[in-house]
């Protein structure tokens, strides 16, 4: 049956050809698709967990909810250092918060302050990169700040003005500290930029009156490890079990961002799912012709003594056929394109002259790459399938149905 | 009317078979009740003009087609009542096809096409090569094996569908209108051959058509109008 089935497959080579491109591109498409799909969902991740402070993040109980500044970290230094020495860890940095006005004679304008150690933080990101104009936090001066391109301009601020930060210390009072403007950094994002504002650990441990504590401590891990597979492992490390600390994931701490990256995920894989029925069609219409034309010769057969349910079977093996030689075609170009793509990539910062935002994430880098993930190729390839066998069933019925003797006499 | 010209049980035997076929709001009675036995070995013409019902009572007969009403029995099997699946195995296994219009699989070659309903019934490959062979050497198509359907004269794509009808040695062998698209030398060469096999082996021939040629070789005829035997008789008998 097989045999037969090739034949009829080379017999129309141009409708064979065409049909098996139309499948060979659509999984070559629906790959690469997912390959950049699943490259950029990694990197919205990675830039997530960086927005977020760390992959995992230390605080005293409950102070991520309410953000109460006197929910202190106490003790800090022994935690940092065995968060260190962890394996899978590959850096604790510390923090203080603190979230009230900047003033400068011009005016005020809400700020987040973070208190951290520069040099820390470049595991996690290098914000010197966003730096436009100054430094980021140089060794020496004694309070430096360093603020977003947003309140840079509403504050009216240059380079070594000083200014003065209003926040609430962990006692409940006000307190005032005054820092030295050192650097202004502009990421591209509206919403860090109106309110971005960093200074050293110390600076703010005075500007609040804190000895050696800190609100947070974010957790790198190393590139592989997942944070919620890495927390009960840090649990038991620290010794944490009935300690008044709270150890979240950044998907925990951000929700909403989370949320928008899986809807942005869900829209990219419905859209695939929708070219894949339009491409569906298309074939179920090729394999229908397929039938069509060859009424008097399945009538032929059926007379010959060929069952229906072999007439089925010469069908589907003709479409499967088809679909694994297009399937195998439309494979090899899909990792062609991913390896392109994973090699060179596509800079879409220089096609878009700007930084890249998505689902309110900013990407740190913004050249598309392509990543595969197995399962989704496999679904993909899976779903190829699916439709080929979905597009065969009613013309094969069809096939089942014809009567020899109408076909004979009809289709002359 | 029922008719047998030799002793023994019918190898087929038909009990009021009727057609009736719905053409829009109007009925066409292609047979109005025929009754029919045909003997094993027999070579059967059943001619008449067009319309009379030939082809239709060579359908009913081979269990392509169903009666609207009466019975079709082959071997003592009603194949009137098989399913389209066991009606296909059994035209499998029993009966042997000729059609007016050759009929051949396109996209396979002579020998292929020789072969095909060995393949369908599970002979072994290399059995039915060599019976496919032989039987296209009989017909003097043996150098001709390779070639495609479209490659060969209308003559010998009807004697590829008379090899593919007997490679698998049918009890019964349904011709309709074999003759029709031929020569009339190409025309006597298929008759030659299938007389022969039918005296050589036995094979039950039942042929429609109104070809004089046929019908001179006819060990007995039967003829129909309007859908009803309207003579059943020895035939010109040159097939013997």
């Amino acid at each position: 049956m097989w045999w037969l089935g090739w034949r009829n497959l080379r017999r129309n080579r141009t409708r064979t050809l065409i049909t098996a491109s139309a499948i060979a591109c659509s999984l070559a498409l629906m790959c690469v698709s997912l390959g950049m799909g699943d490259a950029m969902y990694r990197e919205m991740m990675r830039s997530a967990a960086r927005t977020a402070g760390g992959d995992l993040l230390l605080h005293a109980d409950g102070y991520w909810g309410s953000q109460d500044s006197a929910l202190l970290l106490r003790r800090p230094a022994e935690l940092l250092e065995s968060l260190r020495a962890v394996p899978g860890v590959a850096e604790a940095i510390g923090r203080v918060h603190l979230t009230g006005l900047v003033s400068s004679p011009r005016g005020n304008a809400g700020v987040r302050l973070v208190g951290t150690d520069p040099r820390r933080e470049q595991a996690l990101q290098d914000l010197e990169r966003f730096v436009v104009e100054g430094a980021f936090l140089e060794p020496g001066p004694r309070s430096p700040i360093v603020l977003g391109r947003g309140v840079v301009d509403d504050l009216g601020l240059e380079l070594g003005d000083r200014v003065v930060v209003t926040a609430s210390d962990p006692q409940g009072e006000l307190t005032r500290a005054l820092f030295r403007l050192r650097g202004v950094i502009e990421t591209g994002s509206d919403l860090v930029d109106d309110v971005a504002a960093y200074t050293t650990i110390d600076a703010a441990r005075r500007a609040l009156g804190l000895g050696e504590e800190l609100h947070q401590i974010g957790i790198v891990l190393e590139s592989d490890r997942e944070p919620e597979a890495a927390r009960a492992g840090l649990r038991a490390a620290l010794g944490l079990a009935g300690a008044p600390l709270e150890l979240l994931s950044w998907r925990e701490a951000m929700p909403e961002l989370v949320g928008f990256i899986e809807m942005d995920a869900r829209f990219n894989y419905l859209f695939s799912a929708v070219l894949f029925v339009v491409v569906g069609f298309g074939i179920a219409n090729t394999f229908l012709m397929m039938v069509l034309e060859r009424i008097r010769e399945l009538g032929l057969l059926a007379a010959l003594g060929l069952t229906p349910g072999r007439i089925a079977r010469l069908i589907f093996s003709e479409t499967l056929m088809l679909g694994t030689i297009a399937s195998a075609i439309g494979l090899a170009i899909g990792y062609a394109g991913h390896r392109w793509l994973a090699t060179h990539g596509i800079d879409l910062a220089a096609l878009s002259g700007a930084e890249l935002e998505v689902s309110g994430v900013m990407l740190e880098s913004a050249v598309l790459r392509s990543h595969i993930v197995a399962q989704r190729w496999i679904a993909a390839l899976g779903a190829v399938f699916a439709v080929v066998v979905l597009a065969s069933i009613y013309p094969a019925w069809r096939a089942t149905r014809v009567d020899p003797v109408e076909a004979m006499r009809t289709y002359e | 009317m029922s008719d047998s010209t030799k002793g023994g049980a019918p190898i087929i035997r038909a009990r009021g078979l009727r057609r009736t076929y719905r053409q829009g709001a109007v009925d066409i009675h292609a047979l109005r009740g025929v009754d029919l036995d045909i003997d094993a070995g027999d070579y059967l013409v059943l001619s008449g003009p067009s319309g009379s019902g030939k082809s239709t009572l060579l359908n009913l007969i081979g269990s392509l087609d169903r009666p609207s009403a009466g019975t079709v029995e082959l071997e003592g099997v009603r194949t009137d009542t098989l399913s389209r699946s066991r009606a296909a195995l059994f035209r499998l296994r029993h009966i042997g096809f000729i059609f007016q219009a050759y009929n051949l699989l396109p996209v396979l070659s002579a020998l292929e096409n020789a072969e095909y309903t060995l393949m369908l019934q599970g002979v072994p490959r290399a059995r039915r090569r060599e019976r496919a062979l032989a039987l296209l050497e009989r017909v003097g198509l043996s150098d001709m094996a390779d070639r495609r359907p479209h490659e060969l004269s209308g003559g010998q794509q009807q004697r590829v569908a008379v090899v593919r009808a007997i490679a698998p040695e049918p009890k019964i062998v349904l011709a309709d209108e074999p003759t029709a698209n031929l020569d009339s030398e190409a025309s006597d060469s298929l008759l030659d051959l299938m007389a022969q096999l039918n005296q050589e082996q036995g094979t039950t021939f039942v042929c429609a058509s109104h070809d004089q040629g046929v019908m001179a070789r006819a060990r007995r005829l039967v003829r129909l109008h309007d859908g009803r035997i309207v003579g059943d008789a020895a035939g010109g008998d040159r097939a013997s």
